[in-house]
């Protein structure tokens, strides 16, 4: 394991992971303390601009926290998270970024101790990774330029409308699993990305 | 915890970036939206018919919902408190009194099989005898109890001379409790409890074995008691009962979790047993014969997965509902207007029980006597400048609180402010960033992003 202390950025729901955490919190359970939290009503509520732009403003990783499936506080924004999130990993796989510096996760507001293992789990993982562009082998100060850039491609129409047929889709489908989602979020927005940020890195 | 320079940066950080959001924030119109002034209480034990009888007492209509034929609930199966009142009696009169109240209907034989709304205003569909009724309240109260532990452990069931204390309680209560060649009577706490099978502590056992080794001691003072237990809970006032049965000569032998006592069947189911234990004063295990075996069985919560799921409100690891905060909002539940008591929130004794369905009714009651809520003005907003009516906002919204007006040209999105919930998926969505969050918006949101940037 890594001694490198990661910069986790962490957008949370405020029904159950932000409860969780307080509740972890409250209970007294111990976890590292690399975490800054962004407190959401919903994690549906996540812009993919908001990640992009958390790791490039100097996270070396980024956790979404939301209510486990089928138990949204608004039925289905963590559905519409997953779509967000899968957007997020295709644009970091075109940038060349590790996407195991980007989680999207679950714990409802009674598991405090489940957050704090999703956390300790992460946060070891993002030490082992190190400083954004070292596991990457990319010069940093380049690589968070980029990744403004692409917050900035992420408010981008054509690529929301992207996004917008792809949870259309998936609501009608109701196949929530994250394998078809990415699937989705690929097919709709491809072509698009691959203009705006470029092809996937091998 | 314990890495004080870290957790100082982390705070740190979340002040730089509140006050980074704190900078974006804006006056919001708040709304005002009417309540229904009727409450809703679910369970119809001691901490039910407390409840319900404290919000009606304060002049609000009140339904109470219960899933059995009968109220009273777990209270019925004691026979004494610590005072020797007869908890049943008092249980019945409650109930009659609950019965007889004009502003209290109760639904026995009832369920609830849906909810929906939020604090002011919930609709609530209750399946009855004769079929389903719509309630609508402002409020509700979730008192749907617990239930004795069933015990397999110990040769429950297979001997005679082996009960819980519940059932030496109706014992106790019975015409010709026992026979006079009993002459030695063993306890073991915490059964089911602190361990594999329930993982807390009960609480109320340590005090029920108290309460039940004097009560026959009153009855019989010859008789020797031995009391198996890991620690005893005897809080508050019961440390009276515990220094009292021992002044009566009653013997407490420490156990360790994984050195339980032993017990070995009789002859028959009917003879005496033999229950072995190692003594840690005297070093060295303890043979007693046993005329009676009475086990401390715990209490499990009812199970609350329906209806936590349903009213969208936590519960514990270990099935319990969860309060917001346990000293700061200790009877609410983190959805607004729900409330809980009883054994339904933790096991407690029965005082403790009534005080806190005083509780829970008398906050339930604030939005009610105070006629209207303001729900957080965290509602979406639309830029007709930037919105071009596509309508993605009126597809994801799960509470059509934001619909495209087709009758005005050109079409555009409009908040429905008293539908909302502020969940922010519209926002996320629009492909032109015209729709806005009130309190989580875009920019806000960003600043803080920036403020978590500035020392990294
Ligand atoms: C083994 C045991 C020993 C105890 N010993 C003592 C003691 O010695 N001294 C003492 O002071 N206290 C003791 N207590 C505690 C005391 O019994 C409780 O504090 C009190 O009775 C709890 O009342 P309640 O209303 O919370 O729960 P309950 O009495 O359990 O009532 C809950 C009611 O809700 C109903 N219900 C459940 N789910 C639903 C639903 N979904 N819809 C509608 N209705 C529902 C149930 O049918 C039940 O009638 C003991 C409890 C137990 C279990
Ligand atoms: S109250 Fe006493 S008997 Fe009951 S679980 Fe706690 S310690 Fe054990």
């Amino acid at each position: 394991m890594s001694n490198y202390q990661p910069k986790i950025l962490g957008f949370l729901c405020n029904w159950c992971c932000y409860t969780a955490a307080d509740s972890a919190g409250v209970g007294r359970y111990q976890y590292p303390p690399n975490l800054r939290v962004i407190r959401m009503m919903c994690s549906g509520r996540l812009d993919p601009s908001f990640p992009l732009e958390g790791l490039a403003q100097g996270a070396d990783a980024i956790f979404v926290g939301g209510c486990h499936p089928g138990e949204c506080h608004y039925q289905d924004g963590n559905y519409h998270a997953l779509v967000t999130a899968a957007l997020v990993h295709e644009t970091l796989a075109r940038l060349g970024v590790n996407s195991r510096r980007f989680l999207i996760e679950w714990a409802s507001a009674a598991e405090g101790p489940n957050f704090v293992k999703i956390i300790t789990g992460f946060t070891e993982q993002a030490a082992t990774l190190g400083p954004l562009g070292k596991s990457e082998g990319i010069d940093p100060i380049l690589l968070r330029e980029k990744l403004a850039m692409a917050a900035a491609t992420a408010k981008d129409r054509k690529v929301r409308m992207g996004l917008i047929s792809a949870s259309r889709e998936m609501m009608k489908g109701a196949d929530f699993s994250r394998r078809t989602i990415a699937g989705l979020v690929h097919d709709k927005c491809d072509k698009v990305l691959t203009e705006l940020i470029g092809a996937s890195v091998p | 915890m314990h890495e004080p320079e870290a957790a100082t940066a982390k705070a740190k950080d979340l002040v730089r970036m509140a006050v980074a959001k704190a900078a974006h924030l804006t006056a919001l119109p708040e709304q005002r939206l009417p309540v229904t002034p009727v409450a809703l209480v679910i369970g119809g034990g001691l901490a039910g018919l407390t409840a319900a009888l404290t919000s009606a007492s304060q002049g609000f209509p009140t339904t109470l919902v219960e899933q059995g034929d009968a109220l009273g609930g777990s209270a019925l199966l004691l026979t004494a408190d610590r005072f020797g009142h007869d908890p049943r009696q008092v249980v019945t009169e409650l109930a009659h009194r609950v019965k007889n109240h004009p502003r209290i209907s109760v639904r026995t034989k009832a369920a609830v099989a849906s909810v929906s709304g939020y604090v002011g205003n919930f609709t609530t569909t209750i399946a009855g005898k004769t079929g389903s009724e719509v309630v609508n309240h402002g409020v509700m109260v979730i008192a749907t109890g617990g239930k004795p532990y069933e015990p397999k452990q110990y040769l429950h069931g297979e001997s005679e001379r082996v009960m819980t204390q519940l059932e030496l309680e109706q014992r106790l209560a019975s015409s010709r409790p026992f026979s006079t060649k009993m002459k030695q009577v063993v306890m073991i706490q915490c059964v089911g409890s602190r361990g594999a099978d329930l993982a807390y502590c009960s609480r109320v056992c340590c005090g029920q074995a108290l309460k039940n080794a004097l009560r026959l001691k009153a009855m019989s003072p010859e008789l020797t008691i031995f009391v198996f237990y890991r620690d005893m809970r005897a809080y508050g006032f019961l440390e009276d009962d515990y220094l009292k049965a021992r002044e009566l000569g009653v013997i407490f032998i420490r156990y360790a979790p994984d050195n339980p006592p032993k017990v070995t069947p009789g002859r028959s189911k009917s003879s005496p047993l033999k229950v072995v234990g190692y003594d840690p004063l005297l070093g060295e295990e303890v043979e007693l014969d046993t005329d009676l075996l009475v086990l401390s069985v715990g209490i499990v919560p009812e199970d609350p997965s329906i209806l936590s799921r349903m009213l969208k409100v936590p519960v514990t690891a270990d099935k319990f509902y969860l309060e917001a905060h346990v000293k700061l909002r200790p009877v609410d539940m983190a959805v607004d207007g729900i409330y809980v008591c009883g054994l339904a929130h933790a096991p407690k004794l029965m005082d403790e029980t009534i005080a806190q369905a005083q509780a829970a009714a008398g906050r339930a009651c604030q939005p009610l006597a105070r006629g209207s809520i303001s729900p957080e003005p965290i509602v979406s907003h639309v830029d007709f400048e930037l919105c071009i009516g596509c309508g993605a906002c009126e597809t994801f919204c799960p509470y059509k609180a934001i619909t495209i007006d087709k009758e005005v040209k050109p079409r555009k999105a409009h908040t429905l402010t008293a539908s909302c919930k502020g969940c922010g998926v519209c926002a996320a969505r629009c492909p032109t960033m015209a729709i806005d969050m009130g309190r989580f918006t875009f920019d806000g949101i960003m600043a803080q992003i920036n403020a978590f940037g500035e020392r990294v």
